[in-house]
C-alpha cells in the first residue's frame, strides 16, 4: 500500500504538468488581458507593464520561464491585486476554504449516512419519504437562497449566530450548514442506493439465517459494502465543496479560495489562474488518489497495481 | 417424533397483481436423521416453503398466513409459524441451518471466512477469540477444506465455488443443529464438485444425525440423497413418500411426467427422444381452477378442471404415501 501511494502521487506530476500547460496556453488564447479596463490606459503605460511582467516575450519564452518559476515554487506576482504574490494568496485563502469545506464535509457526512441508511431499511415507508424529501429538498434549494433565510432565521431573528465574517466557531456555523445541505442531500441518496442494492444481496440472507440481529445485519454486513458509492463520491465531492463555496464565501465575507477563482479567470489575471489551477488540480487527483486507496482497503476484492 | 412437521402452511406474498399463493397448504414431515427432499419446477414454491420454515421469507410482500411449522426439540415443541422474532433469531443458526443455492453470493466479500464463521458462535455460544477460531478450524478441517488455518483469513474471492460451499457446510454446521435445509446447495457448481458436496451433505447428516430437508430439482440428486420425497407443483404438495416409491411407482401424473423427462442411457441405449412435459407452469399469480396440473395432465377430467383433489394416503412397500389426484393409476386410460 505505501509504495503505491508513492507511485500515484509521482504519476499525479505528469498530468499536473499537462494541466497545467493547457491552462497556460488556453488563458492567453481568451480574448482580452490582464490591463483591460473599461477607460483604455495609455499604450506606453500598457506596454511598461507587459515589460514588467514579460509578457512582452514570446509565448514559448514565457512559458519556460513559468516553469522554470514553478520549480522553485514561485508562482509569481498577481496581476490584479498589485504587491501581493499568488503563493501570499493561497496561502491566506486556502486554509479559510480547507477549514469551511472540512467541517461541511463532516456535518454532510454524519447526517447524510444515517439518513440514507433509514431511507433504504424502511423503504418505501413513510420515514423512507421523510428522509428524501429532505434530501430533496436539501439539493433542490440554491445555496444563495438558502444563505439568507438561515441568516434571516438564526441571525437577525433569534440571534443565535454572527451574520458574517470569519472568525470564531460561531462565525463558522451558518456557513458550515449552507455548504453542507446540498451534499448532505446528495450523500443521504448515494447512501440510501448503495444499501438498497446490497440489503437484497443473498449474503445479508445468510447473516439472517445466521440468527443475527436486523441491527447485526445492517451494521456489520450491509453499511461496508453499501457505503462504498459514498467513498467514491468523496474526492469530487470534496474538492467541490472548496470551489462551490463562492457564493457562501461572498455572503458570509468569508476570506476563502473560491472567490480568487473566479475572479481571477474573469480578470484574466495569468498568475492568479495557474495559481488557482495547480492547487484545484493537485487537491483533486491527490483526493481521488486517497479514494482508490480507501476502495482497496474497504473491498478486498480490489487489487492495486 | 418427527423433527419438524409443516402442516398446512400458507405463504402469500401480496403484491400489486394481487394476491401470490407461492405455497398454498403444504404439509409434509422431516425425521431425524432423515433426507427430505422437496423437489419441484422453478416457481413451484419449494423455496419459498423452505424460507417460511426460517421465516425468512421477505416482508413485505411475502407472508405466513396460515398453517403450522412444529419443530420439536429437546422435550419441547414450539409452532414456528407463531414464534416471536427473538425466539426466531436464536433457532436460526443454531437449531436450524441454512445452506444456499449459490456460494459465490452467499459470502459477505468485505469479510474474512473466519470472521464470518465465528460470528455463529457468538450470537449462539457468546464463543469469542481463540476458542471461537479453534471451533472453527475444527469445523473447516471437518468440511475438507484444506489448509484450514491459513483459510480462516482468506476473503471468500480467494476460493473456489466448491471450497467457499464447504465455508457454507461448516458455518451452517457449526452449532451442531438438528435440522439443516439446503436449498438446491449443488446447482451452482460443477458436477464432480457436486458429488463431492452431496457427499459432504450425507457424511456430516450420519455423524451428527441431524435432520435435512433437501430443496432440488435434480432427480438424480434426490435419487443420492432422499430418504424420502415431496413433489410440489404450483404452491401445492402433489405426492409424497419414500424415494423408492416415487421412482418405481409414482402415484400423481405429474411424477410420472417429471421421471419420463430424465435422460437415461441403460434403456434403449439412449437412442430415444427425451420426453418433456406438455405447455409450461402456470404463472403463480393465475393458477388454472381446480387441480393446478390439469391443463398439462393426459389424463385430465372434468372434476380435474373444477376442483383440487383432496389427499389420499395409501401405503407403498410399508411406507406412507400420499397423492392429490382425482384419477387412481389403474382408472387411467
Amino acid at each position: 500500500m505505501g509504495s503505491y501511494a508513492v507511485k500515484r502521487l509521482l504519476g499525479l506530476i505528469p498530468t499536473l504538468l499537462l494541466v497545467v500547460t493547457l491552462v497556460f496556453f488556453l488563458v492567453r488564447l481568451a480574448p482580452g488581458g490582464p490591463f483591460d479596463a473599461e477607460r483604455a490606459a495609455p499604450p506606453e503605460v500598457i506596454a511598461a507593464l507587459e515589460a514588467k511582467y514579460n509578457l512582452d516575450a514570446p509565448l514559448g519564452e514565457q512559458y519556460l520561464s513559468f516553469l522554470g518559476d514553478l520549480l522553485k515554487g514561485d508562482l509569481g506576482y498577481s496581476f490584479k491585486y498589485p504587491g501581493r504574490t499568488v503563493n501570499e494568496i493561497i496561502g491566506m485563502s486556502l486554509p479559510v476554504s480547507m477549514t469551511l469545506g472540512f467541517w461541511a464535509m463532516i456535518v454532510a457526512l454524519s447526517f447524510g449516512i444515517p439518513l440514507g441508511m433509514i431511507g433504504a431499511i424502511r423503504q418505501n415507508t413513510w420515514k423512507d419519504t421523510a428522509a428524501m424529501a429532505v434530501a430533496m429538498v436539501g439539493i433542490s434549494i440554491p445555496r444563495f437562497v438558502l444563505a439568507p433565510l438561515l441568516v434571516l432565521w438564526l441571525s437577525l431573528g433569534l440571534y443565535l449566530f454572527p451574520v458574517a465574517r470569519w472568525e470564531t466557531w460561531r462565525h463558522m456555523v451558518l456557513p458550515v450548514i449552507c455548504a453542507a445541505l446540498p451534499t448532505m442531500a446528495y450523500v443521504a441518496r448515494l447512501t440510501r442506493g448503495g444499501m438498497l442494492e446490497v440489503i437484497r444481496a443473498d449474503y445479508i440472507r445468510t447473516a439472517r439465517a445466521k440468527g443475527l440481529t436486523e441491527r447485526q445485519v445492517v451494521l456489520r454486513h450491509a453499511l461496508r459494502g453499501g457505503l462504498l458509492p459514498v467513498v467514491s463520491f468523496l474526492g469530487p465531492g470534496f474538492s467541490g465543496l472548496l470551489v462551490g463555496s463562492l457564493v457562501i464565501e461572498q455572503i458570509f465575507s468569508i476570506p476563502g479560495m473560491g472567490r480568487y477563482f473566479v475572479e481571477a479567470a474573469q480578470n484574466r489575471d495569468y498568475t492568479l489562474v495557474m495559481g488557482m489551477t495547480l492547487v484545484y488540480g493537485t487537491l483533486l487527483m491527490v483526493l481521488n488518489a486517497a479514494v482508490d486507496m480507501a476502495y482497496a482497503w474497504l473491498d478486498p476484492r480490489v487489487k492495486l497495481s | 417424533m418427527a423433527l419438524l412437521e409443516v402442516e398446512d402452511l400458507q405463504t402469500h406474498f401480496f403484491t400489486e397483481e394481487g394476491v401470490v399463493k407461492a405455497v398454498d397448504g403444504v404439509s409434509f414431515s422431516v425425521d431425524r436423521g432423515e433426507v427430505v427432499c422437496l423437489v419441484g419446477e422453478s416457481g413451484s414454491g419449494k423455496s419459498v416453503t423452505s424460507l417460511s420454515v426460517l421465516r425468512l421469507v421477505p416482508d413485505p410482500p411475502g407472508r405466513i398466513v396460515g398453517g403450522a411449522i412444529r419443530f420439536h426439540h429437546g422435550d419441547e415443541t414450539e409452532d414456528l409459524a407463531k414464534a416471536s422474532e427473538a425466539r426466531m433469531r436464536s433457532i436460526r443458526g443454531d437449531r436450524i441451518a441454512m445452506i444456499f443455492q449459490d456460494p459465490m453470493t452467499s459470502l459477505n466479500p468485505y469479510m474474512r471466512i473466519g470472521q464470518q464463521l465465528a460470528e455463529v458462535l457468538e450470537v449462539h455460544q457468546n464463543l469469542r477469540g481463540d476458542e471461537a477460531r479453534k471451533r472453527c478450524l475444527e469445523m473447516l478441517e471437518a468440511v475438507g477444506i484444506p489448509g484450514a488455518a491459513s483459510r480462516l483469513d482468506d476473503h471468500p474471492h480467494q476460493l473456489s465455488g466448491g471450497m467457499r460451499q464447504r465455508v457454507v457446510i461448516a458455518m451452517a454446521l457449526l452449532c451442531a443443529p438438528d435440522l439443516l435445509i439446503a436449498d438446491e446447495p449443488t446447482t451452482a457448481l460443477d458436477v464432480t464438485i457436486q458429488a463431492q458436496i452431496l457427499e459432504l451433505i450425507e457424511e456430516r447428516k450420519e455423524q451428527m444425525g441431524v435432520g435435512v430437508l433437501f430443496i432440488t430439482h435434480d432427480l438424480g440428486v434426490v435419487a443420492k440423497m432422499a430418504d424420502r420425497v415431496a413433489v410440489m407443483y404450483a404452491g401445492r404438495l402433489v405426492e409424497q413418500g419414500s424415494v423408492d416409491a416415487i421412482f418405481e411407482q409414482p402415484q400423481h401424473p405429474y411424477t410420472e411426467a417429471l421421471l419420463r423427462s430424465i435422460p437415461r442411457v441403460d434403456t434403449d441405449g439412449g437412442r430415444g427422444r427425451l420426453e418433456a412435459i406438455d405447455g409450461l407452469p402456470p404463472s403463480p399469480a393465475k393458477l388454472p381452477p381446480g387441480c393446478p396440473f390439469h391443463p398439462r395432465c393426459r389424463y385430465a377430467e372434468d372434476r380435474c378442471r373444477e376442483r383440487f383433489p383432496e389427499r389420499r394416503d395409501l401405503e407403498l412397500d410399508g411406507h406412507a404415501h400420499q397423492v392429490s389426484c382425482h384419477v387412481p393409476p389403474k382408472e387411467r386410460g
